[in-house]
């Protein structure tokens, strides 16, 4: 066990992330010599003594990578050898000095394509464990730390700038009794959303797995109830801006679903919540009519008991109005008329209050006249009137919708 | 009284275009009226569209003449589409807009930088289907469109079929294939509704169509051809072949050949009809690769006299001002040419020449304090110098320009160019390409050139 040795492994396991090499398990155990997991650990341990391994982090780290690997199943043994020989905090400085990228040659690299998703929960949900297989022994050798140290188990998740160990960890993972001080960290954190939104995952999930499982007894009735009231205080205490963010992101994540829980719904129809919201409603997240749908029943079916001032909720009425008035007058968000459409406009016409009804309805008659869709338009301005014939589509599928409403 | 459906643009209060339609009616339109703007350069670009009556005629201002005729759905002219035919008429007005044509005593002339006027035409373009860019002297006239259209479509008789003619109409159809006129047909429809069929006993490819009414011409459209297949070629290209570089870069991508597959659908073309148009296409190709002029000549030493011939033609140019960038200009062990070059230059009718070169080394080559006394020394510069001020700039670059260029700009704005594969001072011994460049590129190098100038990389300068 010599650093030359080490490097040659490091460079392996780093192209290997970079472009996977078919027989990399063969390259791996040929550099090793084939020693078992106890040699390798032992030789490793007595060079760490004998100060002839220049970087001792490293050294474990990569080593642990290796053996890892070569077998993707030894980790419990793996784990149990690396306690024996006291190099668990080791392994830790290795994890930090990979994480931190700061090296040019011992780094790992990913480009994210969640820029593209502006709701950052919906890249979680959809897009579970990314780069899983690719980075499995990086994943695996970090999980060491679980059952050892839980918190500095944490502290590298934090300390990973690439947010990987993160989007791999949250989908359920042994043994982690995950901190309320780690959520926090997550939550409040004020550059990167992507964190925001797992620690939101963190802290809903233990409360979405009850709800599929029928609340019989007391006990578990009120373990339930525990629960929200846990949620609800770790929110609370999150900017008033990131709760309208996290909120929003749930809510279109999950806009199929057939049941809303009522807590969190509550917990968006607050008069302090207001202007964060209609940002929110204002920026791409909220981009078809699924969306408008869901955030329009929410506010409508919660019913305010505080007293005081209850025209919060028309100031949110009104952005939703306007967002559907943009996509009517900008062609955005609907772009097929069929029942299904017709469906979902009915029911959110249905749902808006008498004057926001009348402003729908003037939106779509301005609009409709300025649609080119005249004999001279087919022969002179032929491009637009075949955009603007399918949008009367869209605009009278409308029109008719709202005159069959009125007319039940 | 006649209504009419106006489309009119105009920009900062004055009517750009006007177009009148005549015989558009819809069933479930009234044409109310619909108004469009932008803004442009601070201005308001308007298009409005509604319905006047035919009296509106009477007030067009000042008209140097009224074009009358016909279009086919080929022509430039005819805005419309759907192989609709249209019967013009052009009020062709004496005054132009102001705010954009500059009327002068013999021309008129664009008030405004080109780039907008660019952006002026799309919108007109856009909304009333003319394209002024291909006539500029379009802008303050009239137009009256009026469409027709006839009813007709392929039959499955091998033939043409149409539909809804007046009485007494003429079809004359001439039906084509290889470049031959292969069947040709005249029919008068004699009944009212009655579908007139023309049919081929010859198999074609594409034909024209005229429909006579009352002896005049009321629609006519060739080379109209119903497509019978379609040939695709597809290719997926794999992930290109990355090459590790030390210094350039750090990966280069070389693109794969792509695997293609082609598949047709509809008929099948006959083999032996595609082999003999494939290799027809080929071989004339190929003569046609010979006969081809390119836009570079090549000079090998021995034909000094055709360089000098081409670069003189360049300089005799009108230009209002010239860039010459030969880093060896100045060069004392070929000075002689360069007197030469300059004895040149000061026969032409140019007003200001920058000439932009480098030095090393001050042994070898002039510096921009040297080249004064270096240029006095030539006993014609000298004379010339003495009798009147010459409108040349020497500038010197802290780092040498490789290419060699010539780079012209004319009294009217427009820019050309020339690239010379060696120094001006060695066209007589070397083998080397001289090749123009256009307007557009010319103007870009020459802003790109000199802004590297301006950003401190000139070591010094001198006029003469």
């Amino acid at each position: 066990m010599d650093n030359i040795l080490l490097q040659n492994l490091a460079d392996m396991l780093v192209d290997n992330w970079e472009k996977r090499e078919g027989d990399i398990k063969k390259r791996l155990n040929s550099l090793l010599r084939k020693k078992s997991n106890k040699r390798v650990i032992l030789e490793l341990s007595k060079a760490i003594e004998s100060r002839e391994v220049l970087d001792k982090n490293k050294a474990v780290l990569v080593t642990t990578l290796t053996l890892i690997r070569r077998n993707l199943d030894c980790k419990k043994e793996v784990g149990e050898l690396l306690k024996k020989y006291n190099m668990i905090n080791l392994l830790y400085g290795g994890l930090i000095k990979l994480l931190n990228g700061r090296s040019d040659t011992f780094k790992i690299q990913i480009s994210w394509n969640h820029n593209t998703f502006e709701n950052k929960y919906e890249f979680i949900d959809r897009f579970p464990v990314p780069e899983h297989w690719r980075f499995i022994d990086l994943i695996i050798t970090v999980s060491i730390l679980i059952e050892e140290k839980v918190e500095k188990f944490e502290s590298v998740l934090i300390k990973d700038h690439t947010d990987l160990l993160l989007l791999n960890y949250i989908h359920g993972v042994e043994n982690w009794n995950i901190s309320e001080a780690f959520i926090n960290n997550l939550l409040k954190d004020e550059t990167n959303a992507l964190r925001r939104s797992i620690g939101f995952y963190l802290l809903i999930q233990p409360i979405e797995r009850l709800f599929s499982t029928p609340l019989e007894t007391n006990r578990e009735k009120s373990n339930f109830k525990n629960k929200i009231k846990s949620f609800i205080r770790v929110f609370e205490n999150v900017p008033l801006q990131v709760q309208a963010e996290l909120l929003i992101n749930y809510f279109i994540t999950n806009k199929r679903v057939k049941s809303i829980p009522a807590f969190l719904a509550k917990q968006m129809v607050k008069m302090n919540l207001t202007d964060c919201l209609v940002l929110e409603i204002k920026s791409n997240k909220v981009r078809t009519l699924d969306d408008i749908y869901i955030l329009l029943f929410i506010i409508k079916s919660i019913r305010i008991k505080s007293q005081g001032d209850k025209s919060y909720k028309n100031t949110l009425y009104d952005a939703l109005l306007k967002k559907i008035i943009l996509f009517i007058e900008e062609n955005k968000g609907i772009y097929i008329w069929d029942k299904n459409t017709e469906n979902l406009f009915a029911e959110i016409y249905k749902m808006f209050p008498k004057r926001f009804k009348n402003r729908l309805e003037k939106s779509i008659v301005k609009t409709s006249e300025s649609l080119m869709i005249s004999r001279l338009d087919e022969l002179v301005r032929f491009n637009l009137f075949i955009n603007d014939s399918n949008r009367a589509k869209v605009i009278n599928g409308m029109a008719n919708t709202i005159q069959s409403v009125k007319s039940k | 009284m006649i209504k009419l459906i106006i489309n009119r643009v105009s920009y900062a209060g004055e009517f750009l275009i006007t177009v009148l339609h005549r015989g558009i009616e819809d069933e479930d339109c009234s044409y109310g009226r619909k108004i469009i703007k932008e803004k442009i350069n601070r201005n308001n670009l308007i298009f409005e569209q509604f319905i006047v009556n035919d009296d509106i005629l009477r007030d067009l201002g000042q008209i140097i003449t009224i074009e009358e005729g016909f279009l086919t759905p080929k022509d430039d002219l005819n805005i419309y589409s759907n192989s609709v035919c249209a019967k013009i008429t052009r009020y062709v007005s004496g005054i132009k807009p102001s705010k954009v044509i500059k009327t002068l005593e013999n021309r008129f002339e664009f008030r405004l930088p080109i780039d907008i006027i660019i952006q002026i035409n799309e919108f007109i373009k856009k909304y009333t289907g003319i394209d002024i860019n291909k006539n500029p002297i379009f802008y303050g006239d009239t137009f009256i469109y009026e469409p027709i259209a006839v009813d007709f479509s392929e039959n499955d008789r091998n033939g043409i079929t149409i539909k809804n003619l007046e009485v007494n109409s003429e079809v004359i159809i001439k039906f084509k294939r290889n470049g031959l006129i292969v069947h040709s047909c005249k029919e008068i429809c004699v009944n009212i509704a009655q579908e007139l069929e023309i049919n081929s006993n010859v198999e074609w490819a594409s034909f024209d169509i005229e429909v006579y009414k009352n002896n005049e011409l009321l629609y006519f459209n060739y080379d109209i051809s119903y497509m019978k297949s379609l040939h695709l070629s597809m290719g997926v290209v794999n992930q290109p072949k990355n090459v590790r570089l030390n210094h350039l870069s750090s990966y280069f991508e070389i693109p794969t050949e792509p695997s293609i597959t082609e598949s047709i659908i509809g008929e099948k073309r006959d083999f032996i009809e595609e082999l003999y148009s494939k290799s027809n296409f080929e071989m004339s190709r190929q003569i046609q690769n010979v006969q081809e002029e390119g836009n570079i000549t090549f000079i090998k030493p021995g034909e000094t006299s055709l360089a000098l011939k081409m670069i003189t033609n360049f300089l005799n140019n009108h230009y209002k001002e010239l860039w010459i960038y030969d880093p060896y200009f100045t060069d004392k062990s070929r000075f002689n040419k360069t007197l030469d070059w300059l004895r040149i230059f000061i026969e032409l009718s140019n007003h200001k020449i920058n000439i932009v070169y480098y030095c090393k080394d001050e042994d070898k080559a002039f510096n921009f304090n040297s080249i004064r006394e270096a240029l006095l020394q030539d006993k014609v510069l000298n004379r010339t110098l003495h009798n009147k001020t010459l409108n040349w700039t020497f500038i010197e670059t802290k780092s040498p320009i490789h290419d060699r260029f010539i780079f012209g700009e004319g009294n009217d704005n427009q820019f050309s160019g020339l690239t010379i594969g060696t120094s001006l001072n060695s066209v007589d011994t070397n083998h080397f390409c001289i090749n123009y460049i256009n307007h557009t590129s010319t103007k870009s190098i020459l802003y790109e050139l000199n802004n590297y100038l301006n950003e401190g990389n000139i070591e010094g300068q001198c006029t003469i």
